[in-house]
């Protein structure tokens, strides 16, 4: 038997199990205390009605009135726990009997026989006897009466009563009394079941929701309202999740900018510097050319490397801070993204599609273009496609940025690593610009698709 | 509204819950068992019944015996609710509904034949000579009746005889004693009498034009709770009254002679005077629209009225049941 999960389950569990066991244990002493009440009062009765019948047949004997004592006898049969009475006189003849078949017979040939000595000894002490027989299964009262004026003629009131019917039905309530008990119980489980999945369970998958969305998705969602504790925590991890968010953005910005000063210092300086000891060298190589030739020869390679060098150092200013971004524009700086594409991998690539700068700020460009940036190369690295576009649409409420490519279809990777690290950052851009990113594969063609929401609404 | 299904599902729960709280509040309280509790009286056609139950037939968790020694003491147990079920004659239950008891015929269980005589001592022969006699009646048992009935066959009244009021227990004495010159009584007394030798019956004492019958009477309480006991407590009697009538020894025998304190050929001579009525004749006097028995009740109230053991007859109210009767298997 599997054993329940949920704390909903066990809780409920544990209240019936304890209910259970404690409605258990109450039918035990209910049926105790009930038993020995009916006991006592079967006592009762017995030493009451053989008291009782002594006196009057003691008086009906002295007056003769046989009648009359047949007829207390036989409503002595009254009670349901009377199994059997009689009168006996001193020898022992049933006199008077519950069941008038005894009537005359010699009490040992009665189902009282086994009693007849006690009855002898109650006569030779003239006081009424109270005992239980059989391990308390049978109350029998003897109880004795002078039958005339002459205190030698005794006679005795023999009872038999058999309570087990009575016990039964005792049980019996005992146990209804435990299922009705019982019943309540199951009930009130069933509705403390109900509260906790109301009030508890309920908010607390609400809750693991929320931390949910947010590992997945990185939005936040609506926190629990109400005063209690998820409520609280609820709010909390709403305000600390924004908290992160604003960290996060100011993080990315942060680097934006450092990534934009490394590449105008590049650009600025070192490229300059490079370009004037180039054309320095230019100069040296006119003056040497004719003069030794040798060290002509080592300032054109000098050259050749130094015009290499700018080259590279161009690029690397052009990745760190898009050249025209600012000034021309998203669509700009991804043809230039895709011409570069074209000379650094050999790739058929080629950008179109609408002008998207009216619809983000300048923080939103930079991350928009470098969402395509890295999609790009990425493509470029992992699947080596031969064709590439990249195209931007404009709907009413996002912006549409599409790369496809014919290359090796995506794959998720492994391990974290340069690669990794790559789509981390895509990941923190994207949260930052509450954008979402969808791969899709038709017909051997890479199709990925980011949704940017707008930030300004199409002008009408 | 519209609520989510599993939502909706959900709801399911706490109603289970207040339907099973409500259960709880309407539970009845268990009514203390009871057994249904007959007094049979003595007589030898309702032997049937005590031999029953002495064999476990009607188990004793189910059915309660109470031996009343006599048939008024049986009637008042009736009337005051010690007894639910008692054997008495139809003239006593005529009188009891005169005297407004609420109760219900539910089988007959026989026809006296013979078996509710006028004895009287020996030198007193015929009718007329119980002109004057003192009679020993038991006047609130079925003695009345039959003295009454008799009496006006004979073209006489209660006026000629002098009546002495006695339980049917008494008579054998008073008759010894002389303190009544004759007796109208039932069995096993009347067998007891005979035995006895010191009296007789009246040679020309004519029959009653309705025969005295023994009915089973039920209160309405009991027609109501205790309708499988009932039917089983009919059943019994008929099958009982089978074996009685066979004429020969049964087992539990001698606790039915012990009982009517006769010798088995006297035991058998008094129950070939009770004529049993078996279940088609039961239904034929108490069930459809107009029950043979009421024209038997209206004869014997009119007879009571004559003799002036009636006032007014009892009020018209119902006092057969016969869907017990029609329950019955045998």
């Amino acid at each position: 038997m599997k054993a329940p999960r949920s704390i909903q389950r066990r809780i409920s569990v544990v209240v019936l199990l304890f209910g259970t066991v404690t409605i258990l244990l109450n039918n035990w002493r209910n049926q105790r205390w009930l038993v020995e009440r009916r006991l006592e009062r079967l006592e009762q009765e017995a030493a009451d009605t053989g008291s009782r019948l002594s006196g009057v047949l003691q008086h009906l004997s002295r007056r003769q009135q046989d009648r009359a004592a047949e007829l207390e006898m036989a409503y002595a049969s009254l009670s349901p726990d009377v199994e059997l009475g009689v009168v006996c006189d001193k020898s022992g003849l049933i006199r008077h009997a519950t069941q008038l078949q005894w009537r005359g017979v010699h009490v040992e040939d009665s189902p009282l026989a086994e009693e007849w000595n006690e009855a002898v000894a109650v006569m030779e002490r003239m006081a009424t006897s109270l005992k239980w027989k059989d391990s308390k299964g049978k109350l029998l009262v003897i109880a004795p009466f002078f039958e005339s004026y002459d205190v030698t003629d005794k006679a005795v009131v023999m009872i038999r009563y058999d309570p087990a019917a009575s016990f039964s039905q005792v049980r019996e309530e005992a146990w209804l009394e435990s299922l009705r008990h019982g019943a309540v119980l199951l009930a009130l489980t069933l509705l403390l079941w109900y509260a906790m999945d109301e009030m508890v369970v309920r908010r607390v998958k609400a809750l693991l929701g929320q931390v949910s969305a947010v590992g997945t998705s990185g939005r936040g969602v609506e926190p629990l309202k109400g005063k209690d504790e998820l409520s609280v925590i609820s709010r909390e991890f709403a305000g600390a999740v924004e908290r992160l968010g604003e960290a996060e953005r100011l993080l990315l910005e942060a680097a934006e900018e450092e990534r934009r000063r490394i590449g105008r210092d590049l650009h600025d300086d070192l490229c300059q510097r490079l370009s004037a000891t180039k054309m320095k060298m230019e100069v040296m190589l006119g003056l040497e050319e004719g003069r030794q030739p040798e060290a002509a020869s080592l300032a054109d390679q000098v050259v050749k490397e130094l015009k290499e060098a700018v080259e590279i150092a161009r690029g690397l200013a052009r990745g760190l801070s898009p050249v025209g971004l600012d000034a021309h524009g998203v669509r700009d700086a991804l043809e230039e993204l895709a011409r570069f594409t074209r000379d650094a991998f050999q790739t058929s690539c080629f950008a179109e599609g609408d002008d998207v700068d009216d619809a983000l700020d300048a923080r939103a460009r930079e991350l928009f273009f470098r969402v395509a940036q890295e999609l790009v190369m990425n493509a470029c690295k992992h699947s080596r496609p031969s064709v590439m576009s990249i195209t931007t649409r404009l709907e009413d409420d996002h912006i549409v940025l599409s790369v496809l490519h014919d290359g090796e279809p995506f794959r998720e990777p492994v391990a974290a690593g340069p690669t990794g690290m790559g789509l981390h950052l895509m990941t923190q851009r994207l949260r930052a610009l509450d954008a979402t990113l969808e791969r899709t594969l038709e017909t051997d063609v890479s199709i990925i698709t980011v949704r940017v929401p707008r930030q300004k609404k199409p002008r009408v | 509204m519209n609520l989510p299904e599993s939502r909706a599902k959900h709801l399911f729960v706490p109603l289970g819950a207040v339907v099973l709280l409500v259960m709880v509040v309407w539970w009845p309280d268990q009514e203390r068992r009871q057994r249904l509790r007959v007094a049979p009286a003595l007589w030898p056609g309702a032997e049937a019944i005590v031999l029953a139950h002495a064999r476990g037939e009607l188990p004793a968790d189910e059915f309660q015996m109470i031996e009343l020694p006599w048939s008024s003491a049986v009637m008042r147990a009736l009337g005051n609710g010690a007894a639910d079920v008692v054997v008495a004659t139809l003239d006593t239950v005529l009188r009891m509904r005169e005297a407004g008891q609420d109760l219900r015929v539910v089988m007959v269980l026989d026809e006296s034949q013979g078996a509710d005589v006028i004895l009287a001592r020996p030198d007193l022969r015929d009718m007329k000579s119980l002109k004057g006699a003192k009679m020993g009646v038991d006047v609130r048992g079925p003695g009345g009746y039959v003295l009454a009935a008799v009496l006006e066959q004979a073209g006489m009244g209660f006026g000629d005889v002098k009546v002495v009021p006695m339980i049917q227990a008494e008579m054998e004495q008073a008759l010894a004693d002389k303190v009544v010159d004759a007796v109208a009584c039932s069995e096993p007394w009347a067998s007891r009498l005979r035995d006895g030798g010191r009296v007789r019956e009246v040679a020309d004492m004519p029959r009653p034009e309705v025969p005295v019958m023994r009915v089973m009477v039920a209160s309405p309480r009991a027609c109501e709770e205790f309708r499988p006991q009932l039917n089983a407590l009919i059943r019994e009697q008929l099958k009982g009254a089978r074996l009685l009538h066979a004429g020969k020894t049964f087992p539990g025998m001698d606790i039915v002679l012990r009982r009517e304190k006769l010798e088995a050929p006297t035991f058998f001579a008094a129950v070939r005077r009770c004529a049993p009525v078996d279940l088609e004749a039961n239904k034929a006097l108490l069930a459809g629209e107009s029950p043979k028995i009421e024209e038997l009740a209206s004869k014997a109230t009119a007879l009571m009225l004559r003799a002036g053991l009636m006032k007014a007859g009892p009020a018209k109210t119902s006092w057969l049941d016969d869907s017990l009767l029609m329950e019955v298997v045998e």
